[in-house]
């Protein structure tokens, strides 16, 4: 019986995250890839497949509350630059485990006020090991 | 008191500045007055281990030889396990000194409970053996 994947830890730097539900997701960082073809005659052709090295970016995004510790967090982590470290945990047993390394946050992050406001993080990476 | 590094046996991985390295070792600085609420029952425990063992020691010559011997890390836990203190809430102490910020990975990275997760029940065995033979014991004994 699959069970479906949606109960991840995070941990950044070393320090577990509590973060908002359903709001995780991530990109391995495998990059793009396209395939044309070429002719080779009498109505055939091949493919050819190529990859575009310059898109593999990994990428980790998620929300979390706003409360003071975890603005504290978001301006660590920007402030830290690509010197941030991801981890993402399956539950036990699972053996789902991925590293991302070198992670930045690329934009500038925005913390909503409201009663149930949250924080919107996402990370641009290494791809994941 | 000097800081001691405790080298690892077991693998041991964790993050600094944006890498995902091994460790090789682990660096114990003294305890301070911030980190009294999680010695002080160690070295009760402790000592309460070894008026146990010494209890039940029938040897005369065993238990003179026992206080000429340098007692290694090793000992130390074997003597808290003979004890009959609670094992469990002194391993439960032993995680809350190391999570204090007095052990360091490779010197630079304070262990966190991500971290302690992974390390291994013989590197942390070691890990408290060394602290007691290095900081506990000698403070227990009068800073010998």
């Amino acid at each position: 019986m699959a069970t479906q994947l949606n109960d991840v830890m995070i941990i950044i730097n070393n320090l577990p995250v509590a973060y908002t539900a359903n709001s995780l997701s991530w990109k391995d960082g495998l990059g793009e890839s396209s395939v044309r073809n070429a002719v080779i005659g009498g109505q055939k052709t091949e493919q050819v497949f190529s990859q575009d090295l310059s898109t593999k970016f990994g990428m980790v995004k998620f929300s979390m509350p706003s409360t003071i510790e975890n603005e504290g967090k978001k301006r660590t982590w920007k402030l830290n630059k690509n010197n941030n470290v991801v981890q993402l945990i399956g539950p036990p047993g699972s053996g789902f485990a991925k590293v991302f390394t070198q992670a930045s946050i690329l934009g500038d992050p925005e913390t909503s006020a409201a009663t149930d406001g949250n924080i919107e993080i996402e990370f641009n990476t290494n791809p994941a090991q | 008191m000097d800081p001691v590094r405790y080298h690892l046996k077991n693998s041991l991985k964790y993050a600094v500045k944006g890498d995902h390295l091994s460790a090789e070792f682990v660096e114990m600085r003294p305890p301070t007055y911030r980190q009294i609420d999680k010695v002080a029952p160690l070295k009760q425990a402790l000592m309460s281990a070894i008026l146990d063992v010494r209890d039940n020691k029938t040897d005369d010559d065993g238990a003179k030889k026992g206080n000429e011997e340098k007692i290694d890390g090793a000992t130390y836990i074997l003597l808290l396990y003979q004890g009959k203190g609670d094992i469990a809430r002194i391993m439960s102490n032993a995680r809350n000194l190391i999570l204090s910020g007095v052990f360091l990975v490779d010197g630079e990275t304070s262990i966190t409970q991500p971290i302690l997760d992974d390390i291994s029940v013989d590197d942390f065995e070691g890990l408290l053996g060394e602290y007691i033979v290095n900081f506990l014991a000698p403070s227990l004994m009068g800073g010998r």
